[in-house]
């Protein structure tokens, strides 16, 4: 935690400067001295990560958080491995992380989308396509996912919103391999518990 | 069932795409908070400029001293050191240190945070930074590489006109700096060919020091307590151990619940130690200090440390 300061050569998305070969690790390790380094990690995994952040807490608040995100990896970055090659996970992780400061505000949005769903579809009938089913679960759904633990719902939301690779979901949890897909999976059936009870 | 979750969710969010102009509006954002952050380069060997040795020692009476030199990876149990029960629990001590620090809207928070330089064994970068707690934007960094400062960055409203962002950096190295002003409620300029944007972008207030403390302390989940000493002072202790790559422990006044220390041991590096302390708002004069007489003033084009 340190204090905010500014700059006032106000740049803003010029030219990139940072070789586009360099992988994530070499260009964190290079962000100390090489702001364009850093600016090059910034521009590779913005909008997933900006779009992980609104799909979980909503477009308002996730310009906020996504810098919050990038300031963190930042300040962080000399413990990220210069020998790994994509930091996206590990990125998802550090929002992951700040996003549980808002959990509460998180569920409560979850509850209004089910609510919103419901009233846009109170007569709704689930055709047999996947797709219409889907739609017809989507109050439902928001309400399970409202009523989980935080932690359930993180790994539920870092694998569908994060498109994340079976082996990666561990390096955004800090957690080992095994363990991940112990979560992942308690999480889910935990979640199609919820889910048979609203929707019975 | 993960497909039915995400297709429902990207459905629902289609339309939270990032367009150029917003990601260039966070990148200017980040780039304006992570800017200033300490440098990991060789620092010749430069005296301190008089101005600054005033400073830090002011800040080294003020601050304790660190429990492990910051040196190398060390376990947890050498953060934690043997530490007797406390009354009270870990979640009631976390509590009232979130309570505290939501009552600091005077106070002038001075953050020295020291971390072992990767790839320099035995140098410890050390930052030590100025915050107030009644005002966002005024704040003071000053860095020190090696036991030689580096840079000296400081930020205030002018006075007279709000809105208005005054900034000094100082380079002790080459006894330069360079002044500037910025609009706070600029347009933002967008990548070549790209359409302006549709309005103008008032900056948001940044949050205060204790502000983002309070955020940190939040955000963590601390399940030991106990007591310990700091310099022969009582302190409480709160260790957080549930991410396993990252052990943190917070050592909170008894009497104020108030932090002054936070270690943190991540993988793959040493002890960061941050030390906190707490001044009245009555020292807001240590938020700014001018540069040392026979500083030379350079434009940002001639100004020695680059972004």
């Amino acid at each position: 935690v340190t204090a905010a300061t500014t700059t006032t050569s106000s740049t803003v998305l010029g030219p990139l400067d940072a070789p586009p070969q360099l992988h994530d690790g070499r260009l964190l390790a290079a962000a100390g001295s090489d702001q364009a380094a850093f600016r090059a990690v910034y521009e590779r995994h913005v909008a997933a990560i900006h779009r992980y952040i609104a799909g979980r807490i909503g477009r308002d608040a996730a310009d906020d958080l996504t810098a919050e995100v990038f300031v963190t990896a930042y300040q962080r970055r000399n413990r990220y491995s210069r020998e790994r090659t994509d930091a996206r996970p590990w990125l998802y992780g550090i929002a992951t992380n700040l996003m549980r400061r808002q959990r509460r505000a998180e569920a409560r949005r979850l509850r209004a989308l089910a609510a919103a769903a419901a009233q846009s579809r109170p007569d709704h009938v689930p055709g047999p396509d996947a797709a219409s089913q889907a739609d017809g679960l989507e109050p439902a759904l928001h309400a399970a996912l409202a009523s989980l633990g935080v932690r359930d719902r993180e790994v539920l939301l870092l694998a569908a919103l994060g498109d994340l690779r079976p082996g990666e979901l561990h390096l955004a949890l800090g957690v080992s391999p095994g363990a991940a897909r112990v979560r992942l999976n308690r999480a889910r059936s935990r979640l199609r518990s919820r889910l048979d009870k609203e929707t019975t | 069932m993960t497909d039915t979750v995400q297709r429902l969710l990207a459905a629902r969010f289609a339309d939270a795409t990032l367009d150029d102009a917003r990601a260039a509006s966070i990148w200017r954002d980040v780039r304006r908070r992570t800017v200033l952050r300490p440098r990991r380069r060789a620092a010749p060997g430069l005296a301190v400029a008089g101005g600054l040795a005033a400073v830090t020692v002011v800040v080294a009476a003020a601050s304790v001293q660190p429990l492990d030199g910051g040196g190398g990876p060390a376990p947890l149990a050498s953060i934690l050191r043997p530490i007797a029960p406390a009354s009270a629990s870990a979640a009631e001590v976390r509590r009232r240190a979130l309570v505290a620090l939501a009552q600091q809207s005077d106070s002038i928070l001075v953050t020295r945070e020291r971390q072992p330089i990767v790839g320099r064994p035995g140098v410890i970068s050390e930052s030590t930074s100025w915050a107030s707690n009644s005002d966002g934007w005024a704040s003071r960094l000053l860095i020190v590489d090696g036991g030689v400062a580096v840079l000296q960055t400081e930020q205030r409203q002018l006075t007279g006109r709000p809105g208005f962002l005054e900034s000094i950096e100082y380079d002790p190295r080459s006894n330069t700096y360079v002044r500037s002003v910025s609009d706070l409620a600029h347009r933002p300029r967008t990548k070549p060919g790209m359409p302006p944007p549709a309005r103008s972008a008032k900056q948001k207030v940044p949050p205060t020091a204790a502000e983002s403390l309070r955020n940190a302390v939040a955000s963590c989940h601390p399940r030991v307590v106990g007591h310990a000493a700091i310099d022969g002072k009582d302190v409480l202790v709160l260790a957080d151990t549930s991410e396993p790559t990252m052990h943190r422990v917070l050592y909170v006044d008894p009497a104020t619940y108030l932090p002054i220390r936070l270690v943190e041991r991540p993988d793959g590096i040493g002890l960061v130690t941050i030390d906190y302390t707490w001044l009245p708002g009555s020292e807001a004069g240590q938020l700014w200090a001018d540069p040392p007489v026979g500083a030379r003033e350079v434009s940002q084009h001639d100004f020695p440390v680059k972004d």
